[in-house]
Order: C-alpha cells, then structure tokens, then sequence
C-alpha cells in the first residue's frame, strides 16, 4: 500500500456536494503542500470506474470520500454508486478511510472493521448534515454558517496527513466542534444555539470503526 | 413525533433567520419554511429534524 498516495473523491452535482467539493480544496492544498501524491476524483471522474481504476493502480493508504451515501454504499458523481456492500467494499480492507457520506459508518463502516485488524473506517452512523448560508451558496468558503461544519470535518482528513492517528484525528476534530457549540450555544445571535444542535448531531454521529491506531506513520 | 416535541420545534424554527438553510445529505436544502412543513406534516425529514432538534435541547439541559 503507497502511503504518499491521497485519493480524494469530490461529486458536485448539487448544492450539498458543491460545498464539500469547495472545502476539500482545503485538504487537497495541504496535501500537495506536504508532498502527497493526490489522485483527485473530481466530478466526472467521482466514478466507480475510476475509483476501482485508481485504487488498483495507485494502492492509497488513505481515501477522503465526499459524496451521498447510505449504510451499504458511498456514492459518486450524480448518485453512482462508487462503493457497494456486498460489491467491491473489500477495495477498502486495511486502508484509512474517511467518508463525508452520510449512514456509511453503519454498514461499510463496520465491514471494514471486519474485514481488517490495520484499517479504520470514520464516517458517519446517520444523516451527515450542515447549515449554510443562502447568501453564500455560490461562495462556499465565505459561509461563516458553514464553517464551524466544514473546518471540524477537514481537521479528520489533515490531522491524518500530518501523521496522526485516527483516534487523534477524531479527537481534535471533536474538540473543534465542542468548541463551535459552545460559541454558538452562548452567541445570542437569532439561529446560532440552533445552529450548535446540528453540529452536535454531527459530533454525536461521527463513528470510528476499526483501528484507532492507524496512521500513515504505521 | 410526540405533540410537545413538534410543537417545541416549530416554535423554534419560527425563530430561524430567513436566510439559513439546512442542508441534509441526498435529501437536499431546506428554509425554515419548508422545515415547518416537513414537521408539521410528520414527514421522515420532519421527524430527522425533531430528532435533531430534541437530542440538542437534551444535550443543552444536561449542560445546564
């Protein structure tokens, strides 16, 4: 398995996905800034194709999917199923997974802790969700609602790259959204105390499944 | 949904800014009047909605 190699899969094909392909830019630029070797799957390449292509041929240690899901299945540009229990999950034994998909963590998820003592699978046990701003839909990295949502979610994918654990990584990204609850929780801005019920339903959804100890250092 | 539970999110949601959103994987984007829709009609969004909104404010209480 490469370890320099990150493969990052970015659908966009509706709002939702829009965002998280914006924001993963983000962990993309670390990446490159930390000499990984990124395999961008970006829109029409978010496919099941070019996943399983890609995979076979570059072998990354660690995968960031950014795309719908449901317990049994990660999927890619325009809802295609990349990932499909039963199908090709075993694509993902012993890697480092990290899924911005929403149930994937119950089923595909618990497969991969199954499937190997050296992988690890964090994703999410239910409905994945944030709050944006309708002002800032077509500027996605100015939506000071979303933000709180996407930077706690890419600390998961850059704490990894910078060789920590996914217990670590986890934990920082944790941290972040205790952080963010509080401040919205205390903020007395109309919305904002709803808005830290749904990052808490985030943090309360944010499941490890598999090795905490994996790391690309190991 | 239990009626106190409903009732105790769509006052809430009357109370959202018009121009926040909630964004809910592969079921889309939702104002708030569209999620006082969704709760007032029991939908499953309505009922992920309550859920979310009931875990928070229990959350928030034990905090207390």
């Amino acid at each position: 398995m490469h370890k320099e190699n990150f493969l990052v899969t970015r659908a966009d094909h509706d709002d939702m996905t829009h965002y998280l392909f914006v924001w993963t830019g983000e962990v993309i630029d670390f990446a490159k800034r930390k000499g990984f070797k990124v395999i961008d799957l970006a829109r029409e390449r978010a496919t099941r194709a070019q996943f399983v292509s890609v995979v076979s041929d570059k072998d990354p240690k660690f995968i960031l999917f950014n795309g719908h899901g449901k317990p049994e299945r990660i999927t890619g540009q325009d809802g295609e199923n990349v990932v499909v229990l039963g199908e090709n999950h075993d694509i993902l034994k012993s890697r480092i997974i990290y899924a911005r998909s929403c149930w994937a963590a119950q089923g595909l998820g618990k497969k991969c802790e199954e499937m190997s003592e050296d992988g690890c699978f964090i994703g999410y046990s239910m409905t994945y969700i944030f709050i944006a701003d309708n002002n800032c839909m077509s500027r996605p990295l100015k939506d000071e609602l979303a933000r709180p949502f996407m930077e706690s979610s890419n600390i998961i994918p850059i704490s990894i790259l910078k060789g920590n654990s996914t217990k670590e990584a986890m934990g920082k990204s944790e941290k972040k959204m205790r952080e963010c609850i509080e401040f919205f929780e205390s903020s007395g801005m109309p919305g904002h105390a709803d808005v830290s019920f749904f990052l808490k339903w985030n943090l309360d959804n944010q499941t490890i499944c598999g090795n905490p100890e994996a790391s690309l250092d190991n | 949904m239990k009626g106190a539970e409903k009732e105790i999110v769509l006052e809430r949601l009357k109370t959202l800014p018009s121009n926040m959103r909630l964004m809910i994987g592969g079921e889309g984007k939702f104002d708030k009047n569209q999620m006082m829709h969704e709760v007032e009609n029991e939908s499953e969004i309505g009922e992920l909605i309550v859920q979310i909104y009931m875990n928070g404010i229990r959350s928030f209480k034990d905090t207390i």
